[in-house]
């Protein structure tokens, strides 16, 4: 109850005071201004009181010394008289005389002294009104009388003397006496009262000490109250926001009412806070294309400090090496998900970033616990130019699929190749045995009725004549045959024009790779580059170049001790000719072979054809160039062949 | 025409009708049933063979032979002309080329079955066709034989086509 009272004041205050508006520093000040009013006011009523207490005090005082000075004159005056009465008991008229001047001077100096110290009292002091007449009286008669006295003694009339001390002296004497009492009587009065005023004065500054320290107290708790909460409660609810901001709540906004600094603060931080929140949904969309676009390409990004190891995966990432997301990402990790036989390349490649601090781009292959394989390309360079740069990024692509496609494309290319080799050559088959045995039955079964013709009882001449006439002409029949065919597999027509036998190697070997990789081959090309044109078939030239190529390939399928190299090579030969080589290090050939390699259906192959050398060498032989073999000084075969270029000197 | 049918011809051909006709005679078949002198009244001819090949070579040479052997033979070039001759009534049995430009020897092979005539066939061909091969066994051919082929072969096989026929 009283709370919520409190409250609604504090409200109505708060409303009527409008602390809101002011700037802080202001409040603050208008707040001490006001203490230290209200503490002034209470100061100036206190030093109020006090100056009253201290009048009291002097009026007291000088109450007291009335009171001291009347006494004085009539503790003179008595002492003045008993000297006098002494005196005049001793009739002894030079000293009275003498003491007479003496006492004389004494008492006016008395009297004089108290009728200034009298006079100067403080006006407070209320004077007895016979006071000073009295005083003025016995000053004035006093010396009268004495003289009268010193004449009497002069005379020697002691009897006079006393007389006049006791008729005329004596009563100066009790009048002051009275005084005196009368003095004291009001002294005691107006002590009485300065003591009461006194008194009051203290309960008085007692009171107002109090009251005004309590309200002081009071206003400076209630104005410190007031201004704390304005600056303490807007501060407050900048604080929730900022809090709320850290959780990640931007829809907090701080209630900002007034205009001083806070407010104004929490106006500029709510704006922060709608300019964050449009960012932070920039950035969530963002990345969630990014990462979608991860999801969809398979192919996600990495972060690598090499100066601490630490690693960055993306979602992506860890999706393609089928790590959890919350795993901590090492190279030993990596490395241990890689396919053994790529893992000592990787670890190459690997080094060779972390010490030369270059770009990379590897394949590599991933054995999954389910071995299953996959296929990655690793890209990564370091991601500023500076010099000590110690970190990469990168992006990891699965291309499993577009292997597997490729492979699937690259057999489906070599089978159709091989049933085209197959078929045609099936056909060629069909074709030659279907022009040849004809005649060839024909021989046979002529020769059989020839037999039978001149067995028989009489022989039959004529008609085994005959059969030999038949024999004759099948037989030529067939040559006929060999004769057209030889024909067909030698004229060829060719297209020539100027090429460039570096890039006819180069599209070869781009056509070949798929194999080559899958045959875990390493190709070294050294293709010359002042190599001149040459004049010729490019097909044609390109499948004698995929023919050595392939051949080298199988001499090498079963070689596994040593890297499965394989060279080509193009070079400037003499005579301005141009020689390519293709050297590999697989089972080679013995002397004996070397001469039937080139011969049409030699083959040392299970299942090969033998024409493949044959074919090619007509095929260079057709561009004026020839074709050779060599074996090589370690393991395999060197296949070289070299045509004139289009600048050849050489006479053919 | 009188010809005896299902004739088990020996081994080594014979080309005289003398000893032909002695081994018709001594066939337990027609001991009973063909007087010796219906036979030798009735001109007894030759079983006709007929080959149907496109190639000139065969066409030449084989004709001779099957004569040296002992049978009629008669030489056409396509199916159609065969279908088109009288060779079709009398054709005893029939060497066939498969591949023939125009109607091919299966195509024969399938015409002389919708037309009812039942010949046995010897197929020839130069092609080791596989599925040509076992099409021709199961229309029914008696074999098939590549060329080119030996006397002997041809003559076991014009056997066994005249046995089953």
């Amino acid at each position: 109850m009283i709370a919520t009272r409190l409250h609604k004041m504090k409200q109505v205050a708060d409303r009527t005071f409008r602390l809101h508006h002011l700037n802080i520093g202001p409040r603050l000040a208008l707040c001490f201004m006001l203490i230290i009013l209200a503490m002034s006011a209470g100061s100036t009523v206190l030093i109020w009181q006090f100056q009253q207490a201290r009048t009291q005090a002097e009026r007291l005082a000088a109450v007291d010394q009335e009171l001291i000075a009347v006494l004085q004159a009539h503790i003179s005056f008595m002492s003045f008289y008993e000297r006098l009465d002494v005196l005049a008991q001793t009739e002894n008229t030079t000293i009275l005389v003498q003491q007479i001047e003496a006492i004389h001077n004494a008492l006016l100096q008395e009297t004089e002294r108290a009728r200034s110290k009298l006079s100067h009292l403080a006006p407070e002091v209320q004077l007895d009104p016979t006071l000073m007449p009295t005083l003025s009286a016995i000053q004035l008669e006093l010396p009268a009388q004495l003289q009268s006295m010193a004449m009497l003694a002069k005379s020697g009339d002691w009897e006079a003397v006393r007389l006049r001390l006791a008729n005329q002296i004596g009563p100066l004497e009790s009048s002051s006496a009275a005084l005196v009492e009368n003095v004291d009587h009001e002294v005691a009065e107006q002590r009485a009262q300065a003591v009461m005023n006194i008194r009051q004065a203290q309960q008085r500054i007692f009171l107002i000490v109090l009251t005004t320290a309590a309200l002081t107290l009071l206003f400076a708790a209630v104005m410190g109250l007031t201004v704390t909460r304005s600056i303490t409660q807007p501060l407050g609810r900048l604080v929730d926001g900022t809090a709320a901001l850290a959780r990640g709540d931007f829809f907090h906004r701080v209630p900002a009412s007034g205009n001083d600094e806070i407010a104004g603060l929490g106006n500029v931080f709510n704006e922060m806070i709608v300019k964050l929140q449009d960012l932070y949904r920039e950035l969530q969309a963002s990345e969630t294309y990014l990462a979608e676009a991860q999801k969809l390409s398979h192919t996600g990004s990495f972060g690598w400090n090499i100066s601490d190891g630490t690693i960055y995966w993306s979602e992506e990432t860890f999706r393609i090496f089928e790590f959890e997301p919350t795993t901590k990402v090492t190279v030993a990790a990596i490395l241990d998900r890689t396919h053994p036989e790529d893992r000592s390349t990787l670890w190459q490649v690997i080094e060779r970033a972390s010490r030369d601090r270059i770009a990379f781009d590897v394949e590599h292959r991933l054995l999954m616990p389910d071995e299953s394989v996959k296929y990655l390309r690793v890209i990564g360079h370091p991601s500023t130019n500076e010099e000590n740069c110690r970190e990469f990024v990168g992006a990891v692509t699965d291309t499993t699929d577009r292997k597997h496609a490729e492979e699937a494309l690259s057999k489906a290319r070599s089978e159709l190749a091989k049933v085209t080799r197959i078929t045609s050559l099936g056909v060629l088959t069909a074709s030659i045995a279907h022009e040849v045995s004809q005649p060839l039955s024909g021989i046979i079964t002529n020769a059989n009725t020839c037999l039978r013709m001149l067995s028989a009882d009489p022989p039959n001449v004529d008609g085994a004549c005959e059969t030999a006439k038949r024999t004759i002409r099948d037989g030529n029949r067939a040559s006929a045959v060999i004769t057209r065919l030889r024909a067909l597999f030698r004229k060829k027509e060719l297209t020539l024009e100027p090429l460039d036998l570096n890039e006819a190697a180069r599209e070869v070997i781009a056509l070949s790779l798929g194999d080559l990789q899958r045959n875990r081959v390493v190709l070294g090309s050294e293709l010359a580059d002042d190599l001149p044109p040459v004049n010729g078939d490019r097909i044609q030239l390109q499948q004698v170049i995929l023919n050595l190529l392939r051949n080298a390939l199988d001499a090498m399928s079963a070689v596994e001790d040593r890297p499965r190299e394989l060279l080509i090579r193009t070079e400037r030969d003499e005579g301005g000719w141009v020689r390519l080589t293709v050297r590999d290090v697989g089972v080679g050939f013995t002397p004996e072979a070397r001469d039937k390699l080139f011969d049409a259906f030699y083959t040392t192959k299970s299942d090969g054809m033998g024409i493949g050398l044959s074919v090619s060498r007509s095929i260079i032989e057709t561009h004026q160039g020839r074709l050779w073999a060599a074996a090589n000084d370690g393991p395999g075969a060197t296949f070289s062949f070299s045509i004139p270029s289009g600048t050849d000197t050489k006479v053919q | 025409m009188c010809g005896p049918m299902g004739v088990d011809l020996p081994e080594l051909g014979a080309g005289q009708s003398n000893r032909y006709l002695s081994l018709i005679d001594a066939h337990p078949r027609f001991a009973q049933s063909v007087p010796m002198e219906s036979l030798e009244g009735c001109a007894i001819d030759k079983l006709l063979v007929a080959v149907v090949d496109d190639d000139e070579s065969i066409r030449d040479s084989l004709p001779d032979l099957l004569r040296e052997f002992g049978f009629a033979a008669h030489a056409y070039s396509s199916a159609e002309e065969f279908l088109a001759s009288s060779g079709i009534a009398q054709a005893r049995c029939l060497v066939l080329d498969i591949a023939m430009p125009g109607m091919t020897g299966l195509g024969l092979q399938q015409e002389l079955k919708s037309r009812g005539r039942i010949i046995p066939i010897v197929f020839i061909t130069a092609s080791k066709d596989e599925v040509a091969r076992a099409q021709a066994f199961e229309e029914g051919a008696v074999e098939v034989l590549l060329k080119p082929f030996s006397d002997t072969a041809l003559f076991e096989a014009l056997n066994k086509a005249l046995r089953s026929g």
